[in-house]
């Protein structure tokens, strides 16, 4: 700990590797809150789906797999290109290479996204607003919630890319890099468990 | 463990390792994600038999993908985020089951039944 505040760039300064784990530990702090409210969404999806269709249609009526399987397939995809980018970064690759797979990454999140803004004007222009009934309200707030975050994933990727050219790959950009990863990891998983619950018991 | 920098280059044992894992974890999700579609367009299982699998298969690439992807195991070093998860997942249990729980009870004290189900 003796060398804390100099030679940042030695990857044997341990004062620093211990300051990386626990902002790292931090942000995984930050993840768990962000699944309990994922969680109580689904769990508010839930109910709704069971006393809150109203006069409006059902999970079973409104719902088809085809478009939100490619969805998943794009989100999963990118999930692994993250994977493929942060390890990389770890092992020394050239940003260049890092960048590109980042690059990927947020383009298969845009597909993604693209897809999903697709299917939610399809289901308002046949009239399945937010307001016809419970279900719907619970609906377009627990899939759009997740939206949101895909969208905040895209624009700290591309903000990041800014700062890597900028500054170049110093430890700081690379446990930021790392933390987005993490971000995204979580995002699948939480995908996960709403294709699982909205589309495939949905249509069930 | 060193989360940012490694000692080693992209030709090492260590980075073949770590890949693998997650070639592992993409190849089971898509796996587990095919398997539930098929489960449900195929139309095999009676309804709540079909729903318990693609539940348990949910669950299954959950627990795969926080292995694979967030590097989530009985390791040392995965020690504190692994309780950190536990105990996340004990209180999702608690709110989420207890929130269903009292809004079931209250709908079924103002008779509506089970709605379209």
């Amino acid at each position: 700990m003796s060398n804390t505040g100099a030679a940042h760039a030695a990857s044997h300064d341990h004062g620093h590797h211990d300051k990386t784990g626990t902002v790292i530990f931090g942000f995984w702090i930050f993840l768990m809150s962000d699944l309990i409210a994922f969680s109580l969404m689904i769990a508010n999806y839930a109910d709704a789906e069971w006393h809150g269709i109203a006069n409006g249609p059902s999970p079973h009526e409104l719902f088809s797999l085809g478009l939100p399987t490619i969805e998943t397939m794009a989100l999963l995809i990118s999930t692994f290109t993250f994977g493929i980018c942060t390890l990389g970064m770890k092992y020394g690759a050239s940003m260049k290479r890092t960048v590109g797979w980042l690059v990927v990454t947020l383009a298969l999140g845009a597909i993604f996204l693209g897809i999903e803004l697709y299917e939610f004007h399809e289901f308002w222009t046949e009239g399945n607003t937010p307001q016809v009934s419970g279900f719907l309200t619970a609906y377009y707030s627990l899939v759009g919630l997740h939206g949101l975050h895909v969208t905040s994933g895209i624009i700290w990727g591309i903000l990041l890319m800014v700062q890597m050219k900028t500054f170049g790959m110093n430890d700081l950009i690379k446990s930021r890099l790392v933390r987005l990863g993490l971000f995204w990891h979580m995002l699948d998983i939480v995908w996960i468990a709403l294709f699982t619950k909205v589309y495939l018991m949905g249509v069930l | 463990m060193d989360y940012i920098n490694s000692d080693v280059g992209m030709d090492s044992a260590e980075y073949k390792h770590d890949m693998a894992r997650y070639v592992w974890g993409f190849a089971l999700s898509v796996v587990l994600t095919l398997a539930g579609v098929v489960i449900v367009a195929g139309g095999v299982f009676s309804t709540g038999l079909a729903w318990s699998i693609v539940g348990i298969l949910g669950i299954a690439q959950l627990i795969i993908q926080f292995w694979a992807f967030m590097h989530l195991d009985f390791s040392k070093e995965a020690r504190p985020d692994l309780y950190l998860v536990l105990f996340t997942f004990l209180l999702i249990i608690l709110m989420a089951a207890g929130t269903v729980w009292v809004l079931a009870d209250l709908a079924s004290r103002m008779g509506m039944g089970a709605g379209s189900m």
